[in-house]
């Protein structure tokens, strides 16, 4: 049953998604980051997604490609498990009942076809919260009411005080 | 191959040494011993068969029990302590890709009496083989036993395998339906002609186990590994990464130029703004305000760090909100299941298992009740999924404490980082008004600006350094995982490639094979057919009925054309007497022979072998008699004969009998035993 | 060259393994297992040998 584990596997962001994450994240180069670690902004992408009802699907649309590295992501699989119980408690997209929910998230995947089911669905919040990290992150302006003069941590603390409702 | 002698010591029915010597002679090829009933012709056939395979016939005798090898007259002249000694030797005429390699087997074996009853007791038995060396001529002796334990006996099954014995030595264990299974004849037939080994061959290389999983082609080929794709895809990387490596170094070389040049400008400027005297003392606090900046600057560098860093942990917080609603979603869930009492898993597999309900009802396979009662079973105890919702439950309360403490701890250091860096402007704006002044002063504020520049510069051009370094280390570091790779896979992939010669040969060798041994099988039977039906015509000058074999390998008599119009044609003939069996069986016999012979002659696998035949006229006619004796000296390789005298003049084998190989066997006028003398030497 | 294959030693290579086989018929020396090893450890040692010739 291994092959029906979830985040046993390295991760492939596309396209758009990856042009958006390169303004977030840079290689060894905390300066021009907002995370340290790619698999951070992978971490929290799904939550902020899940937050905002946001999901996005996978954009092939240009080559660009980020690779969340297998190592990285064991380092945060206990948490990232977490994450998609969450999401599997949460979304509706399926109508399904209380129970029918908890036996999805508790019993795990029956079928490779409903283990990918998941993983997409899991997915698509990452998409969705990158595309809300970066409007909050890179594209929003200081402002007037803002007590921070640097942009990054303005925006972060921004980001940390927003209801982030759908 | 052919036996040249045969020395028999005390052995059944022969008291002393008894020694026939046989013809090995190609064209009179006949060894005929002649005896009356009950003198003991059988116990020759027996010693062939003790010598080679170390038993005996037993099914001739009423009580096998009581069969002694020992000569009775012997046995009966024994004390109580003494020993005798039994054997036989067998010498045999062979030759290997045209060396001599003729041998001798030797097989003894030692008796006491137990006193007084007449009962022989065999204390020890040992068998030894001698063959002959091509090169010095002399015999190199074989042990059966120690260390050698068994190797007379391959030798011997190399030899005459005891598997074909019912076809050279026809002495009473005579080939017959009941006791041969199918399988049996058809192997050993291949064996005889020569089939076995190819397709043994065969078998092993391609079709052993289920889709010949267990053959060499199989297996050969599991052991490959990894794919040449991969291998170019590795090579593609490294190209890549050493290009990368390359345009790094490039923008190194012109940072590390920039670095140089901005600084010589910055310093000559520098040089001479020092070089006044004047501004010393604002100088001063200048260089002061400086270092108080640069220590400003790496403190809010170090807050901005940290709020990266705790902003990477931030999940915690962001997912806070959501948490309350999930735990209220839990707890509204019984996930103890204690709906009804006292019924667990068990019950549920119990019912699913008896295919009834406690009411009654029947539950079937993918019923609308079956699927009921698995649903149920997720909710009744021990659903251990209670434990992991309990865990879940744990680790989202852990994770609402957690965000507590993240957001004070990077609105703290957001709030210090304000502080500092507005402090940081304070210090910068003094020290702008400090350098103006000594650029009022002394009028260089153009040569300021420009030092200021160009020192900037310098700053920017060795992040760009320390930044490619960095770059490149990575790159390396890549490289050599890449390479790593590589070698694994170039090791594998030689190995591979040898695998590939290896599985073509294989195939090869399976093809010719499969190809060799498919036009032999199917040869075989209709060639066999053949070959039989004219022995059986010749042997028995039978005309309404002939004799085939079946697909199946059983030898049937069917009629000829029995009233062909009515249908009759080719119907089985059953019911047959003991001497049409025997009839049938000789055909079958000598036509296997005739066979392997002619196969032989073709540089087969197929074995020539010597044909003993102990009494096997008794129950044929004079004229059958003839007639199938005729054919035996033309198939075999060398006929070995025991008979009745009353047989020998309708055999007409004298035609094929030279008189120095005409044994006859003797009773003792006083004793029990029987010795063997020359015919020559009798009748004179 | 992978696919090709020296005839001569084809030949040579089913001579023997004919004759292995036929030794064991007779012995029983070996299980059907043992033969499936000792003929790819023939195959493989004849090739290799004939290879290095080359």
């Amino acid at each position: 049953m291994n092959s029906l584990e979830y985040f046993r596997k390295s991760v492939v962001i596309t396209g758009k998604h990856a042009a958006l994450v390169d303004e977030m994240w840079k290689q060894n180069d905390i300066e021009h980051s907002y995370f340290k670690r790619l698999v951070d902004l992978y971490t929290i992408a799904p939550v902020i997604g899940l937050r905002t009802g946001r999901k996005s699907p996978e954009d092939n649309s240009t080559d660009n490609k980020r690779t969340v590295l297998l190592d990285q992501i064991m380092t945060r699989r206990e948490d990232l498990q977490t994450i998609m119980k969450i999401i599997l408690l949460t979304d509706n997209e399926d109508n399904l009942t209380v129970e029918e929910k908890i036996n999805r998230t508790f019993r795990g995947p029956s079928s490779e076809e409903e283990f990918n089911k998941n993983v997409d669905l899991f997915e698509s919040y990452v998409r969705g919260g990158i595309e809300v990290l970066y409007d909050k992150l890179i594209n929003r302006a200081l402002t007037i009411d803002d007590p921070y003069t640097d942009r990054k941590i303005g925006n972060i603390m921004a980001l940390l005080n927003d209801d982030l409702t759908e | 191959m052919k036996f040249k002698k045969l020395i028999i010591n005390n052995f059944m029915r022969l008291k002393g040494e008894n020694t026939i010597e046989f013809s090995t002679l190609p064209d009179k090829n006949v060894t005929v011993v002649l005896g009356d009933n009950t003198v003991g012709k059988t116990t020759l056939a027996q010693a062939i068969r003790w010598c080679l395979y170390g038993n005996i016939i037993s099914t001739q005798y009423d009580n096998s029990k009581n069969i002694c090898l020992l000569n009775t007259d012997i046995l009966n002249d024994m004390t109580a302590n003494d020993r005798k000694e039994i054997s036989v030797e067998l010498d045999i005429e062979n030759s290997i890709n045209g060396q001599d390699r003729s041998c001798r087997i030797l097989r003894r074996a030692e008796f006491v009496r137990k006193f007084p009853q007449l009962v022989a007791i065999q204390k020890t038995e040992s068998l030894k083989m001698y063959i002959k060396n091509p090169i010095t001529g002399s015999e190199e002796p074989y042990d059966n036993i120690g260390k050698d334990e068994g190797k007379v006996d391959d030798m011997i099954s190399e030899l005459l395998p005891k598997d074909l014995s019912s076809y050279f030595l026809f002495d009473g264990e005579r080939w017959s339906d009941a006791k041969n299974t199918q399988n049996d004849i058809k192997d050993s037939i291949y064996t005889l002609v020569g089939i076995s080994p190819i397709r043994q061959m065969k078998e092993h290389l391609g079709d052993l186990g289920t889709n010949g999983r267990s053959s060499v082609i199989k297996r050969l080929g599991d052991k490959k590994t990894g794919s040449g794709a991969e291998y170019n895809t590795i090579e593609k990387s490294i190209e890549d990464y050493y290009g990368r490596i390359d345009a790094q170094k490039h923008e190194i070389e012109e940072a590390q130029n920039n670095v140089e040049y901005y600084q010589k400008k910055a310093d000559e400027i520098k040089d001479i703004l020092n070089a006044n005297p004047n501004v010393e003392k604002d100088q001063k606090e200048c260089e002061k305000l400086k270092r108080d900046i640069e220590s400003g600057t790496s403190r809010i560098e170090k807050y901005k760090k940290d709020i990266i860093t705790r902003f990477s942990d931030s999940y915690v917080y962001f997912a806070a909100p959501l948490l309350q609603d999930v735990v209220n979603m839990l707890d509204g869930v019984d996930l103890q299941g204690s709906d009804i009492p006292d019924v667990t898993d068990k019950t549920i597999h119990a019912i699913l298992q008896n295919g009834r309900c406690l009411c009654g009802h029947e539950v079937h396979k993918d019923s609308f009740e079956e699927k009921e009662l698995l649903k149920l079973l997720e909710i009744v105890p021990p659903a251990k999924i209670g434990t992991v919702v309990e865990n879940f439950k744990d680790k989202l309360a852990n994770w609402s404490n957690r965000s507590a403490n993240l957001y004070d701890a990077i609105k703290e250091d957001a709030e210090s980082y304000q502080q500092e860096s507005d402090d940081l402007e304070d210090l910068k704006e003094e020290l702008t008004i400090k350098e103006k002044k000594i650029d009022r002063k002394i009028n260089f504020a153009g040569e300021r600006n420009k030092m200021n520049s160009y020192l900037i510069k310098v700053r920017e051009a060795n992040q760009t350094i320390s930044n490619d370094k960095a770059v490149i280390e990575n790159l390396k570091h890549k490289i050599a995982m890449e390479e790593e790779k590589k070698k694994d896979l170039e090791a594998k992939n030689k190995e591979n490639e040898k695998l590939d010669r290896y599985i073509a040969y294989a195939k090869a060798l399976y093809k010719s094979a499969n190809e060799i041994y498919q036009e032999k099988e199917q040869n075989l039977l209709g060639e066999l057919n053949q070959i039989i039906e004219k022995n059986f015509r010749e042997m028995f000058n039978e005309q309404e009925k002939y004799a085939k074999l079946d697909d199946d390998y059983t030898l049937h008599l069917y009629y000829r054309n029995l009233r062909d119009s009515k249908g009759y044609a080719n119907a089985e003939a059953t019911g047959l007497s003991e001497g049409e069996k025997i009839a049938r069986n000789f055909a079958f016999i000598v036509s296997i022979l005739e066979l392997a012979n002619k196969m032989k002659d073709e540089g087969d696998d197929a074995q020539a072998m010597p044909l003993v035949l102990d009494g096997p006229f008794s129950k044929l006619s004079d004229v059958n008699t003839a007639k199938v004796a005729r054919v035996l000296p033309k198939v075999a390789n060398q006929v070995i004969i025991f008979m009745l005298d009353k047989d020998w003049e309708p055999s007409g084998l004298a035609e094929y009998t030279d008189t120095n190989y005409m044994y006859r066997l003797e009773k003792s006028i006083e004793e029990n035993s029987s010795e063997v003398k020359k015919q020559k030497e009798v009748a004179e | 060259m992978i696919n090709e294959i020296n005839d001569d030693l084809e030949k040579d290579l089913f001579i023997n393994i004919r004759i292995m086989e036929g030794e064991n018929l007779k012995t029983k020396k070996y299980s059907d297992r043992e033969m499936v090893n000792r003929i790819m450890k023939y195959i493989q040692k004849m090739v290799d040998k004939n290879e290095e010739e080359d």
